[in-house]
């Protein structure tokens, strides 16, 4: 599995533990951009294509369509608005 | 200095990692997507702040669909908890598994920095790593 690392070095200046820690966001921020490219869209995840978290629970795409087309009381899809969505 | 009964804590009591945290103060920025069923896990974590947040959602994609963040576990204060918080487990990972059909491990692993807590490999070991690049906060729709 390919591993990239790079080191950046900052000598001759003192620096506080803020700017360490923003350099260290900046660099972190980067990275990640450099890393989601320029594309403006997303992606689609292919195992969720059957399942699909909604409202934090996970959910078959089959009831969540029914759901979402106007017919709430023909799918009950438990804690729909309940609990906090961590995962 | 460490919290009370910390001493006394073993591996698998010890507070676990999600690997798909929220994108919000509090969390760390695990990787991104780059593809479809592949994410760039990054080491360190940088904590999750409104700039990098800022910075995130300035490239268009919807950031929880392009990135993915760590924080602890919050075992049943998550909807995905199933069971009690104490003895449950993540939901989520196991759905996962189970509608990828993943029953081995990757030969390789990446060098991801949370697992020696995650909660997804404490579940199911290196098979989780196998489910793990494949999950996406918000899948876009059709």
């Amino acid at each position: 599995m390919s591993e990239h690392k790079f080191t950046y070095t900052v000598s001759g200046v003192n620096l506080s533990n803020e700017q360490k820690t923003a350099i260290s966001q900046a660099i972190a921020a980067v990275v990640a951009e450099v890393l989601m490219g320029d594309d403006p869209g997303g992606f689609r995840a292919d195992s969720l294509v059957l399942h699909r978290i909604y409202g934090g629970i996970w959910q078959r795409v089959a009831d969540l369509e029914q759901f979402e087309k106007g017919d709430p009381l023909a799918v009950q899809l438990p804690k729909l608005a309940g609990g906090v969505e961590r995962g | 200095m460490d919290g009370p009964g910390s001493q006394s804590q073993t591996p698998a009591q010890a507070p676990k990692t999600c690997p798909s945290a929220p994108p919000e103060v509090g969390s760390v920025l695990l990787g991104v997507v780059t593809a479809p069923g592949q994410v760039a896990y990054l080491n360190p974590h940088p904590p999750v702040t409104p700039r990098l947040l800022e910075a995130l959602a300035g490239k268009g994609a919807p950031v929880e669909n392009r990135v993915r963040f760590a924080c602890q576990c919050a075992e049943g204060g998550c909807v995905q908890w199933k069971d009690e918080a104490g003895s449950g487990r993540c939901g989520l990972i196991d759905h996962a598994l189970e509608a990828l059909a993943i029953t081995e491990a990757p030969r390789t692993l990446p060098r991801c920095g949370i697992r020696n807590t995650c909660r997804w490999y404490a579940q199911h070991g290196a098979n989780a790593c196998g489910a793990c690049p494949e999950v996406i906060r918000r899948p876009e729709r059709d």
